[in-house]
């Protein structure tokens, strides 16, 4: 038997080992690969999508995470997998292999296997970007951001690093592989294991860090964030690790103190079993902990961004579809158009909440944008009244000739002061330009209502009678109508609101008529998660990475005592402790493993996002906005992150419970 | 009363058409009553391993029956194999077999752990089989913090708290030095006298033998002689190392001789 079919035999008869080994070198690769692909991708260099410098810079420094993070990764797993067959090495060398054939044997081992993973991971990251696009456009509403293509670059790239970075790695595990070492990792580490030790010092410790952390984030607001963001991440960090290495011992000693708890059932093994390794595993599990509050932090943060755009998208757009025509339109068109789009809108599934059409006129005079020069128009107290009724606003009080109520609403919450000053204290005067004269209002009133959406966001109701008098003297083009609808679902308005654009202006144009103003919420909203998608991928990419790549460590992590537990669960065996018993001591073990650093990462991240909108809150124009929800509805978005991080978890900890339960079971037989 | 009941019990490795089967153990028959303290002695490859195995219940017999407590073993199901030997037999190993996660008070209790027995009954039964042992002052320790004469103490402990039917001794001198050895065989002794607990033990060693009260000898898978002892120790020890003498084979460990 040559070296080569020893190889081969290896790999057949440790399939287990090697397939866990091959599943996250290929996940490591196809992560690279399917980011690369995206990075590299024609539409994504040259497209409009990536055009603003914040998402270059975050590109960029995403790839630079995956690259750390596949270096780590496939390092740790490639010892982890070594160290695991430690035993076999030993027997090896016992037989008579040399360290160079041992050496050569590894190194050509893990080339082979790197390679596999290589072509393994291209296919399977051709795939998954394949789904992930039509996912994404599914998702998001819109269609993809970028198209499928496979960039021949990526997997240029892809190949020739990963095999760099398998061979390195290879090297790496050979040079780490001494002579004395295979002995001595060959021998059962049966000795005498030291009970975990404890430090109320430490642990207290420990407890107060967190404490004090989470009461400094909880109370972050914009003038202070800068100052604490670092000393609360260390401070957090430090009482992570005291927290796993020492309260949960200090925790773990109490329940042992419990004779009633302790010493009903398997809580005695378990309990104890636990003891030793939550110590062994302290570092592992609060990387993972900090990770996980990273990953969720990140994602929450960009779920909230996202989320409150929506909210300022109906801030900015008072109206979820506003059209302005300038023209005489008649009772009866007026009508037919108000009936037209509520049909248009009922064939679509889209709920009409309110829907009105206010004729009124305009004159060239009182303006209060300046940049877009659009003058308030006039409205009739009676055609106001109307239209309050059919949209449910507040209903104007009784106006006298020469004065007017101005009805509208401004984004930012105020009134447009460079028209009026501040109508609190004074009313003002607003001129209009007749053909002959001019005509002018003193504004005694301000009432906010969502009128329709800028530029034609204010009016000024005057008195009726008046009114008709102005109506005698406009010419055609000073005429309005004002169209304004609420929906429901607005959001999925968008195919609708498109058909009426087309219909509505052919129907204005054969009147010869003019659509000054054509606007609609969901449009708007379109555009911006259009852009946002791109960094909404990128964030579901890097989440996955970490996911994966934490998976896959607290996997080794528990392999890692695979030999320990296999001679002390023999020992339970002996003596009387049936296989479903000890099966429940190892999932109630791996489970810890896998959900007690989740669980404070998702603590943590709370308390991170809690900071972030106490800074945002603190920003005077957001807080202006009023944006409550902000603090309502935080955390209600992380739910989604949160559930999606779980089931991952879930699944992760049922394979790796599943294989390590199939591992103990086979060395029975 | 009959505890334990061995009807034509063989067992055969391979298979039994094949010519390389080997017959481990051949048509056994015994019988071990209430408060008896048999041992079974025989070289390396007599089956006496295989026999234990059997008897507690880790493999299946080829041909024949095992009765514990009239109990037929080959009648139970994987589950619930474990749990009659929770309840019925008490084991006492070479290698003592104690967790060192444990301490020594927690490897004692975990057999009534398992059985959720109450906590106040669970400590009324530790403190009187630890007092019985004379292992108290070492109950808080760690496993490895104390002796290999104690450690052994503390397994047979742990053997009998659950008051089995049966206590199945497996070289239980086998690691110890010649005085622990003989505070073992003397705590066997006196549980065997004095609470009559029924003791099955199996050795090479004609030291610790020379404790039972009666010995069956195997070889090559068959019962060679059976030996019982009427007078003092000393002369039963000196008729085991006769029979031992003619019965010849190789005994797979040096043992010592504590005369």
């Amino acid at each position: 038997m040559n070296l080569t079919s020893l190889i081969y035999k290896n790999m057949k008869g440790l399939r287990y080992k090697y397939v866990t080994f091959l599943l996250s070198s290929v996940f490591s690769v196809t992560i690279f690969y399917l980011f690369a692909s995206f990075v590299m991708h024609p539409n994504v260099e040259f497209g409009p999508s990536v055009s603003d410098t914040g998402v270059q810079i975050g590109l960029l420094a995403c790839e630079i995470i995956i690259v750390i993070f596949s270096f780590f990764f496939v390092w740790y797993s490639s010892s982890a997998f070594i160290k695991s067959r430690a035993n076999e090495f030993g027997l090896l060398s016992t037989l008579g292999a040399s360290r160079r054939q041992l050496s050569k044997m590894i190194f050509t081992e893990s080339v082979i296997i790197g390679e596999i993973a290589i072509g393994l991971g291209l296919l399977l990251g051709t795939l998954l970007l394949r789904m992930f696009l039509s996912a994404m456009s599914l998702l998001l509403q819109v269609d993809s951001p970028i198209e499928f293509a496979i960039v021949p670059e990526a997997i240029v790239y892809t190949f020739i690093g990963y095999s760099l970075l398998f061979i390195f790695v290879a090297l790496i595990n050979v040079r780490g592989l001494k002579k004395g070492q295979i002995v001595d990792l060959s021998r059962q580490s049966q000795k005498a294991k030291k009970p975990p030790a404890f430090s109320w010092i430490l642990g207290l410790f420990a407890l107060l860090c967190l404490s004090v952390g989470y009461y400094l984030a909880w109370t972050t607001d914009g003038r202070t964030v800068l100052l604490r963001i670092l000393p609360v991440i260390g401070i957090v960090c430090v009482g992570t690790y005291f927290l796993f290495s020492q309260v949960s011992v200090g925790f773990l000693r109490s329940i042992r103190k419990n004779k009633g708890v302790y010493y009903r059932g398997l809580n005695l093994l378990t309990v104890s079993e636990l003891g030793f390794k939550v110590q062994d595993n302290a570092r592992v599990l609060s990387i993972t902990a900090i990770l996980t509050a990273v990953v969720l932090t990140a994602i929450g943060t960009l779920n909230i961004s996202s989320q409150t755009l929506v909210e300022m998208r109906e801030f900015d757009y008072p109206q979820a579809l506003s059209v302005t025509i300038e023209g005489k339109l008649e009772p009866h068109e007026l009508e037919k158009i108000e009936l037209a789009l509520r049909s248009e809108f009922q064939s679509d599934g889209v709920h009409v909440q309110s829907g009105a059409v206010l004729p009124g006129i305009m004159f060239r005079g009182a303006v209060w944008d300046w940049d877009m020069n659009v003058p308030i128009p006039l409205i009739s107290e009676e055609d106001f009244k109307v239209w309050a009724e059919q949209s449910g606003a507040p209903y104007v009080e009784d106006v006298l000739p020469g004065e007017a109520v101005m009805v509208g609403s401004y984004p930012w919450g105020d009134p447009p002061h460079t028209l009026c000053g501040d109508l609190q204290s004074r009313a003002f005067e607003v001129d209009y330009e007749l053909d002959e004269g001019e005509i002018s209002f003193v504004v005694c009133q301000s009432i906010d209502v969502n009128l329709l959406n800028d530029p034609y966001s204010w009016a000024m109701v005057i008195d009726s009678t008046q009114m008709r008098d102005l109506l005698e003297v406009a010419g055609p083009r000073d005429y309005l109508t004002l169209i304004s609808f609420e929906l429901s679902n607005w959001t999925e308005s968008s195919k609708s609101v498109e058909k009426i654009r087309a219909s509505l202006s052919a129907q204005i144009e054969d009147l010869d008529f003019k659509i000054l103003d054509f606007s609609s919420r969901v449009s708007a909203y379109q555009e911006t998660i259009q852009s946002r998608s791109l960094m909404l991928f990128l964030a579901v990419f890097v989440a996955l990475v970490f996911s994966v790549g934490m998976g896959s460590m607290l996997h080794f992590r528990l392999f890692t005592d695979l030999e320990e537990d296999r001679s002390r669960f023999a020992s339970m065996k002996r003596l009387g402790v049936s296989w479903g018993e000890i099966k429940t001591v190892i999932t109630r073990q791996a489970a810890l493993l896998f959900f007690a650093p989740f669980a404070l990462g998702v603590v943590h991240s709370v308390f991170a996002l809690k900071a972030l909108v106490g800074t945002l809150l603190s920003d005077p124009i957001i807080a202006e906005m009023g944006l409550p929800v902000l603090t309502s509805k935080t955390f209600r978005y992380m739910a989604v992150p949160i559930a999606i991080f779980l089931a991952l978890q879930t699944i992760y900890f049922l394979i790796s419970r599943k294989a390590y339960l199939d591992a103990m079971r086979s060395s029975e037989a | 009363m009959t505890v334990l009941k061995v009807q034509g019990l063989s067992k055969v490795y391979g298979s039994e058409k094949n010519s390389a089967a080997t017959w481990a153990l051949e048509n056994i028959n015994f019988e071990v009553d209430q408060g008896e303290f048999l041992g079974v002695m025989g070289p390396s490859g007599s089956g006496k391993t295989t026999l234990l195995n059997l008897l507690a219940s880790l493999d299946k017999p080829t041909t024949g029956h095992i009765e514990i407590a009239g109990v037929d073993l080959s009648k139970l199901k994987d589950e619930e194999t474990a749990m009659f030997r929770r309840k019925n037999i008490g084991f006492v190993f070479q290698d003592f077999n104690l967790l060192y996660t444990l301490s020594v008070k927690e490897n004692i209790i975990l057999p009534l752990a398992l059985d959720e027995v109450r906590p106040s009954d669970i400590e009324k039964r530790v403190s009187q089989v630890a007092e019985n042992l004379g292992i108290t002052h070492i109950l808080d320790k760690r496993v490895f913090e104390i002796s290999q004469g104690e450690q052994q103490r503390t397994a047979i402990a742990r053997a009998i708290i659950n008051r089995p039917k049966v206590v199945l001794a497996d070289e239980p001198t086998g690691n110890l030095d010649s005085k622990s050895a003989n505070g073992v065989m003397k705590t066997f002794s006196s549980l065997n006298e004095e609470y009559g607990i029924t003791i099955l033990m199996v050795t090479h060693d004609p030291f610790a033998a020379s404790f039972c009260k009666r010995i069956l000898f195997l070889k090559d898978g068959e019962i060679f002689s059976e030996l019982r002892r009427s007078d003092g120790r000393q002369k039963f020890f000196q008729q085991v190392i006769d029979v031992l003498s003619v019965m010849g084979g190789t005994f797979d460990e040096p043992y010592q001789l504590n005369l």
